[in-house]
């Protein structure tokens, strides 16, 4: 069988352990083409005008592999961190997407949708779950998900590493999806790097590190993401290291419209070093967000 | 300590009533009005949705006629409203204004029991927080069900002005009830003074569901008076929406009937399989409800960028084609024109009586 996975939202951190899992289970695995204005007009004028900008991309990647596979593979992420007995969600319309999908797009093929709860139960579990659905042989599935997991892990780490570059440090603080600089996010690593900057994300820390400051500061905060966002910001306040920190949100995102705020207030209550908060949508000019993004580094240089 | 909470409809009748059994003094906002919502949406996070902005312009109220405390029944769930609190506690501390803010969180009565308990109420024990408790609830379900009682003699009275007057009436009577025996006193009265309105039982109005975030529906001044707009263009409102329903939800009693939140999740279902916070599986399972029931039509209303109410906007246009019962969706939040929202609201009910007539046209025809 043919299955297609979109080239958006949670690809952009999952995308690797997804694609080995499928494909070492013996299935064809279509990625989505990278996305171009056509294929993501297409996904707009199949969704809603004021969902945020990633579940609109994601769209149109569902469209354009729509046709030309057996099957399209859109999990339905409800936690990524287990947290027991708190809560622990990643977005509702992440949660809903799959059903969001299926709801506004005739003619589908058949959709995988596994439901992947780590508050609720092991990731494991569900990829065997899911696994025995693609390929009923439970040794081919645990050695999958195994080859799986280390394909990721090592993609990470490969990313990871940076170029060591010299110059001023600059935090980036959003989700993965709109730090990949895919098209229609605007590519705001390659106007840092051509501004002379060096961009670094929040994964530089350790991540137990910052679920822990983001506990200590905001106990109830229940999104995954949002809370490895905090965290990573609270931690960037006072290191030495970093020269300032952006915030990158997208246009009527719920939780970043609560936290990328909260993030910019703590900043200016508690950090040593300057921080900014840059909305993104559809129609962001890729000129306009060079000029802040200048403006910013400006600033900084002119604080030495 | 002056505490306050910002407006969910008329739930003040009851919080407030709460907070005197636990010798809390309290500040109640004045209602709702388009001046809270202005000072509320200058201190509020640009995209966030419409309720925090109200709320922000409540608790700035409260704040002016001295209320020094801020309580917030958050929960915490995968929509925004569980932060509520911590989010206003930052912009209220930015501005320099120094207030407490107790989480109490919705779901977990021993914890709101312990801050209350931190707070130290002059008053509080244990006794006295759970009559508290009770009496919120006897109220809360008297709110709600005289709010049923005007909903459903709305369309049918001869005069509308002696709905709201018995509708008004009731409320004050809620509101001045002082123990549990005279809250079941005004509960019954409400009954029949409703009773006593002259009606027009022969009417055949429109039935229209009413769906939606839960405090856009249940708050007057923010949803634009709908339900009085559409009683006014004869059409009879439902919804499962209220403080009472809420409050047996969270507390795991909402479980028998086909309109409790259990089975409406059930129905939704095939359309929406997870709980997408908020109130996402209610609103698409109360839409198969009516369209089984054979309502003419529904109204969805949402704050803009609500997470729940995006996801089942999506799922709501397929129920709607398959189905085959027209929805009207509203998005708003502060910027909306009262003007723009009563043309759609009249275009809406307009088409809603041409395509009954036609229905009934084609059933006499054959």
């Amino acid at each position: 069988m043919k299955i297609g996975i979109p080239r958006a939202l949670l690809w952009h951190k999952y995308g690797r352990l997804w694609e080995t899992f499928i494909s070492e289970l013996g299935h064809e695995v279509a990625i989505s083409n990278p996305g171009t204005r056509e294929t993501f007009e297409s996904g707009c004028a199949h969704c809603l005008d004021e969902i945020c900008l990633p579940i609109k991309s994601y769209y149109g990647h569902v469209l354009e592999l729509k046709g030309r596979v057996d099957a399209i593979f859109i999990p339905k992420v409800i936690s990524v961190e287990r947290r027991r007995p708190l809560k622990s969600f990643t977005c509702p319309k992440i949660i809903g997407l799959a059903d969001m999908i299926k709801a506004s797009i005739p003619g589908l093929p058949e959709i995988i949708s596994p439901r992947i709860d780590v508050n609720g139960e092991a990731e494991l579990l569900s990829f065997f779950k899911l696994g025995m659905r693609l390929n009923p042989n439970p040794v081919r599935v645990l050695r999958a998900y195994m080859k799986a997991v280390k394909a990721q892990r090592d993609h990470d780490a490969r990313s990871r590493q940076s170029e060591r570059l010299s110059g001023p440090k600059i935090g980036l603080i959003s989700h993965s999806y709109n730090l990949c600089g895919a098209y229609p996010t605007p590519d705001v690593v390659r106007i840092l790097r051509k501004l002379g900057a060096v961009p670094v994300t929040v994964d530089i820390y350790e991540r137990e590190e910052l679920l822990s400051s983001a506990d200590g500061q905001f106990p109830e905060l229940s999104w995954n993401y949002e809370r490895e966002m905090l965290g990573g910001a609270l931690r960037m306040f006072n290191d030495e290291d970093m020269a300032g920190g952006i915030v990158i949100s997208n246009f009527s995102c719920g939780p970043d419209s609560l936290i990328g705020d909260y993030i910019t207030r703590m900043a200016r209550r508690h950090s040593s070093i300057p921080f900014t908060l840059l909305t993104i949508d559809e129609h962001t000019a890729e000129a306009g967000l060079v000029t802040r993004i200048e403006a910013f580094l400006d600033m900084i240089e002119m604080r030495k | 300590m002056i505490i306050t909470f910002p407006h969910f409809g008329y739930a003040y009748i009851a919080f407030s009533a709460a907070a005197e059994s636990i010798g809390l003094e309290y500040v109640v906002p004045e209602k709702t009005g388009s001046r809270d919502i202005e000072e509320g949406s200058k201190l509020s996070p640009e995209t966030i949705c419409l309720p925090f902005k109200v709320n922000m312009g409540n608790i700035l109220n409260a704040i002016k006629r001295g209320a020094d405390t801020i309580t917030f029944a958050g929960g915490v769930g995968p929509c925004r409203f569980g932060y509520y609190g911590r989010g206003i506690e930052a912009i209220l501390r930015d501005r320099g204004i120094n207030v407490k803010v107790l989480h109490l969180n919705q779901r977990d009565i021993p914890d709101a029991y312990r801050v209350l308990k931190e707070a130290r109420c002059p008053k509080f024990s244990f006794i006295n927080f759970v009559r508290g408790f009770i009496i919120m609830w006897q109220k809360a379900k008297a709110i709600s069900q005289l709010e049923n009682m005007k909903r459903k003699s709305m369309p049918y009275a001869l005069r509308r002005s002696d709905v709201k007057r018995a509708f008004e009436a009731g409320l004050q009577r809620i509101d001045d009830a002082s123990s549990l025996r005279e809250v079941l006193r005004a509960r019954k009265e409400n009954r029949k003074s409703f009773g006593k309105i002259a009606k027009d039982a022969a009417k055949k109005p429109l039935k229209i569901g009413l769906i939606g975030e839960i405090f856009m529906i249940l708050e007057p001044h923010v949803n634009m008076g709908i339900e009085d707009k559409l009683a006014e263009m004869g059409a009879e409102v439902h919804t499962v929406f209220s403080l009472h329903k809420w409050m047996k939800y969270i507390f795991h009693v909402d479980l028998f009937g086909k309109r409790s939140f259990r089975n409406l999740s059930r129905l939704a279902g095939p359309y929406l399989s997870e709980n997408a916070g908020g109130e996402s599986r209610n609103n698409v399972g109360s839409a198969i409800l009516y369209a089984g029931e054979g309502y003419d039509g529904i109204i969805h209303m949402y704050p803009f960028t609500c997470m729940p109410g995006l996801v089942g906007h999506t799922v709501l246009n397929r129920v709607s084609r398959d189905l085959d019962i027209p929805i009207l969706h509203f998005s708003i939040d502060e910027h909306f024109s009262e003007v723009g929202f009563d043309t759609r609201l009249e275009a809406f009910v307009d088409m809603l009586k041409n395509r009954k007539e036609r229905q009934n046209a084609a059933l006499s025809g054959n």
